[in-house]
């Protein structure tokens, strides 16, 4: 465990990147090998002002970017907390779901016992007289509601720190290579175009004589590897406004609903207990009312009788799969405050080696408590 | 069970139970339980069943006393994961005007762009 205080172990306010893994190298290098490439392939007339100019645009974002750090390693967290939240939802909401059934099931042969209760001689005061409407759900359909909700806040919560961390660049793709595109029009109308090198030697015959003639094609004063060099830089720019905004505001958020997730699985453990106490009583009642009705009960269909025998063995086999379900939702629910509680101390930069080894093993734990979930979840023989 | 004492047939405890009261119930409704599984009479059955049950009824009322207990709790927390969400929902949004605001200076130099070729065209 995490330790029981709420806050998070903050060294300082402000966001460190250290530890963190950027590709931003590798980057850097392949703009620089384009624009190389590019250049070495052409004979501009210019002077190279403007591809050293797009060079060190490209150079000033990628210092940009790895000064910022990436949001690759708090992406892989967030996704870890969504891993562990999607079996708490589930499994959560099939708990409630699964106690409502065997409580409803255990009011039915409740039902039959109040139904054909025999009122004591007086002056006794006779059993009240039994009637359906008066009985009790295990819980309201607004109460049930609440609590979807709120699992459904959860995981809405966790889907959005995800998409946050490790957002969609689609759209700032397609907008950095349409300002690449209208940039490099713009430099076009405005720069002298350049000229290709020599690229064909003719023999002319004139009137006997003949001269050689090298031919020069004009080009764009931007080319298109200029232009996809300004596109990538621009790229980058977005990304590194992006990751700017996500390390300045998604820690603030997150730490703020640390306590929250802590008091919300300490919320659910509690009615797992609760459930788990009905489920016990109500899976009891259901059996034991049977297994008298069955020995008690004269003149049944001896077929009959044989057939309803067989069905408590059943009975008492939902009774074990229903407190299995519960258990594997506790175990859940204490991952997901830990994963959580990881994520926050990432995003605040206090993220020992140990902390992220628990991470790591936290994920794949999340992954396999949504797997063995699916398996519970097959109807029971199949 | 101590100290405990649970209330004479026919009294009705106070919901919800104390914790050592609570589990004074848990234990008598155990061992009620076990004495039901072990029996197969079945007069001494429907007796055993009925004590068990009137056992069980307690428990499960304070359960569902526990339960409505808690809903406030649900609200409170409800309350800080949709606080939480709105302001994740309005980082998404400012993530977002990163690329639309490039994608309007973009459309600034595509409009100055066709602007200049119609002067050229001149």
């Amino acid at each position: 465990m995490m330790g029981s205080k709420n806050c998070l172990d903050n060294r300082g306010d402000r966001v460190s990147h250290a530890g963190m893994r950027c590709n931003w190298v590798s980057f850097a290098a392949r703009i620089d090998r384009q624009l190389s490439k590019d250049r070495d392939a052409r004979n501009s007339r210019r002077d190279g002002t403007g591809l050293r100019g797009v060079r060190l645009l490209a150079g000033a974002m990628v210092l940009c970017l790895c000064a910022s750090g990436c949001t690759k390693p708090i992406a892989e967290h967030a996704t870890a907390v969504a891993a562990a939240t999607a079996p708490v939802v589930d499994q959560a909401t099939a708990a409630y779901a699964g106690a409502i059934a065997i409580h409803d099931q255990a009011e039915n042969f409740d039902a039959v016992t109040e139904f054909e209760k025999i009122s004591p001689p007086p002056p006794a005061p006779p059993a009240p007289v039994y009637n359906p409407r008066t009985v009790e759900p295990l819980l309201s359909q607004e109460q049930v509601e609440l609590r979807l909700a709120v699992l459904k806040g959860l995981q809405a919560y966790t889907k959005s720190v995800v998409a946050v961390s490790d957002p969609d660049s689609k759209d700032l793709d397609d907008a950095a290579k349409s300002l690449g595109g209208s940039l490099a029009g713009l430099g076009n109308s405005f720069l002298p175009a350049g000229m290709t090198a020599p690229s064909k030697e003719t023999i002319v015959v004139t009137g006997g004589n003949t001269t050689n003639e090298t031919i020069s094609t004009q080009t764009p004063a931007i080319s298109a590897g200029e232009q996809k060099g300004m596109s990538v830089a621009i790229d980058a720019l977005g990304q590194y406004l992006v990751s700017r905004k996500v390390k300045s505001e998604l820690p603030g958020i997150v730490e703020k609903m640390d306590p929250e997730i802590k008091d919300l699985c300490e919320l659910l453990a509690k009615e797992i207990d609760i459930l788990s106490s009905q489920e016990t009583i109500d899976f009891n009642l259901v059996i034991d009312r049977q297994t008298l009705f069955l020995r008690t009960a004269s003149g049944l269909d001896p077929e009959v009788r044989r057939e309803q025998i067989m069905k408590l063995p059943e009975l008492a086999r939902q009774q074990k799969q229903a407190a299995q379900q519960l258990k594997v939702l506790r175990a859940a629910l204490v991952k997901l405050e830990m994963t959580h509680h990881a994520l926050a101390a990432e995003l605040q930069g206090n993220n020992p080696e140990s902390i992220k080894q628990k991470i790591s093993d936290l994920g794949a734990a999340g992954g396999n408590l949504g797997k063995f979930y699916s398996s519970l979840a097959q109807p029971a023989g199949k | 069970m101590g100290d405990v004492v649970v209330p004479p047939a026919g009294a009705t405890p106070t919901i919800p139970l104390t914790s050592q009261t609570r589990q004074a119930y848990e234990d008598l409704y155990a061992k009620a339980e076990l004495a039901v599984q072990a029996t197969s009479d079945g007069t001494i059955l429907g007796s055993l069943n009925d004590t068990k049950d009137a056992i069980g009824a307690v428990i499960s009322a304070d359960n569902q006393a526990q339960l409505a207990q808690d809903d406030a709790s649900f609200k409170a927390v409800q309350t800080a994961i949709g606080a939480a969400n709105d302001a994740l929902k309005k980082l998404a949004g400012d993530i977002a005007g990163v690329a639309s605001k490039i994608k309007v200076f973009g459309d600034v130099a595509g409009a100055i762009n066709v602007v200049l070729g119609l002067v050229s065209a001149l």
